[in-house]
């Protein structure tokens, strides 16, 4: 019985090794906003983990982006879709464990209700008739779900392959691949590939997913590896609160720092 | 006596206090119902001048820059986006600065709206929180999961102006603040190089 696939064993051993080795960059010690600023972006590891976005950027260059490209080719974006669909549909023990550990009774409703539904007329997830009977289609994970329970993000880690992550997110990753149904039974039957596959596919479909606002980045930023560091944050903090506003929303304060627009004169 | 003159003093302050509160939450109601007028406005303007398929790049661009300096308050958002490094900048600078990213914004957003032809924007509500009016809205993209887009705007000369967009909870002016502030941080805090940079970028694009 072979439980953990070697790739991932030694996908996590690299990233381990890169963690420890590096250590962290020194913070400004002399200069209070410098301070602020640094311990804002919360990246101390920002040289390593320029690096191996670098390296991910190769990868995708010459692997990921073409592989992509001839997917989008090939198959037609309803078919592309459904495969999304399909992926999502996998995807619902572990949305619901994680409803239910977020205390989200509702939620975990409409998690269980879409899978009959698209399992059985969907076509086994394929399509979405559920979304169209008012169970709209969510995704949860543990690094939420720990985020829920007041876990921390920590340092912003970029992982090779993988992309921007957090030692939370990180965590959860990992702990919802290991919990994942499909897996432990590939896992227990000596059936690797599966998750090998799975994983593959999955990788394929979130970069066709993220096609054109990759392609945005890349031609509109000047600094892509900090856009992308914002972006993540942000889209996960939005995740955790499941959309809502929450004391982590702030606002961003016009009038800070400099002379601007007055107030609004309602309040 | 006293105490007559106790209760009389305590119910005027109470019927002025529920005066003004009335009054502030009528002032609150106009201040985001005029917000999403606003809105609106904006998205029938950007859908009847940006979103002609006959339009050339160069003519998007002019009528998205007409758009923008009328909708939002371009120089404020520039102005934060530089956050504390505002504060270092020259006067030249900073004006040369502020040409700048108006030419950045307008390169990066305009050629975006000729996609979202066939999309609609509705109005999902609003509500004021200190300077800001935030404005619910959505996007339907046809039968897919839309796409919540929430305005924060502010009211600083007698006229509403954009500050802020918001999509799935990603703030474009924080995305432009962090990404800005990483160029300048990483280059011993000069500015010189983000100038450099928007300026390579923004000639690239209107060369095209």
């Amino acid at each position: 019985m072979n439980v953990v696939p070697r790739p991932y064993l030694t996908v996590c051993m690299l990233l381990l090794g890169a963690i420890v080795l590096v250590g962290c960059a020194s913070a400004p010690k002399n200069d209070p906003e410098a301070l602020a600023e640094y311990q804002k972006i919360n990246d101390p590891m920002e040289g390593t983990n320029r690096a191996i976005y670098s390296f991910n950027q190769v990868l995708d260059k010459v692997v990921v982006k073409p592989v992509t490209g001839i997917y989008r080719g090939l198959i037609p974006s309803f078919m592309r879709k459904a495969v999304h669909r399909f992926l999502q549909n996998l995807r619902t023990p572990i949305t619901l464990a994680n409803d239910l550990l977020q205390g989200e009774g509702s939620r975990a409703g409409d998690t269980v209700a879409r899978f009959f539904i698209n399992s059985t007329i969907g076509l086994l997830g394929f399509m979405d008739p559920a979304s169209h009977m008012g169970f709209a289609p969510h995704e949860e994970d543990f690094g939420q779900t720990l985020a829920v329970w007041g876990v921390g993000e920590g340092p912003y880690l970029m992982l090779p392959v993988f992309g921007p992550s957090n030692p939370r997110d990180l965590t959860g990753k990992v702990v919802g691949f290991f919990l994942d149904p499909l897996n432990m039974w590939a896992a227990n039957t000596d059936r690797n590939e599966i998750p090998i596959i799975r994983t593959i596919v999955s990788g394929i479909d979130a970069r066709d997913l993220y096609w054109d606002a990759l392609e945005d980045i890349e031609k509109n930023s000047i600094d892509p590896y900090a856009s992308i560091r914002s972006l993540y944050r942000q889209r996960r903090n939005d995740e955790i609160r499941n959309g809502k506003e929450g004391p982590s929303t702030s606002l961003p304060d016009p009038d800070r720092g400099f002379q601007l627009a007055r107030p609004a004169t309602t309040k | 006596m006293k105490l007559a003159t106790r209760a009389i003093v305590a119910l005027v302050t109470l019927s002025t206090l529920l005066i003004s509160v009335h009054y502030a939450s009528v002032r609150a109601d106009d201040f985001t119902d005029g917000a999403e007028q606003f809105i609106v406005s904006l998205a029938d303007d950007a859908i009847s001048s940006l979103t002609s398929e006959t339009l050339t790049e160069k003519e998007r661009q002019k009528q998205f820059r007409v758009l923008l300096n009328s909708y939002f308050d371009i120089n404020g958002i520039g102005k934060w986006a530089l956050g504390r490094y505002w504060r270092k900048t020259s006067e030249s600078e900073r004006s040369e600065y502020l040409v700048l990213f108006e030419n950045l914004i307008v390169s990066t957003y305009a050629n975006r709206f000729s996609q979202y032809t066939k999309e609609k924007l509705t109005v999902k509500g609003s509500s004021s929180r200190g300077k800001f009016a935030l404005v619910k809205s959505q996007i339907n993209g046809g039968k897919e999961k839309p796409i919540r887009i929430e305005w924060r705007v502010i009211f600083p000369d007698g006229n509403y102006k954009i500050f802020d967009i918001v999509v799935e909870g990603v703030s474009m002016v924080r995305t432009q603040r962090s990404e800005f502030s990483s160029v300048i941080r990483r280059n011993g805090g000069k500015i010189s190089v983000l100038l450099a940079a928007l300026r390579k970028k923004t000639n690239k694009s209107n060369q095209k």
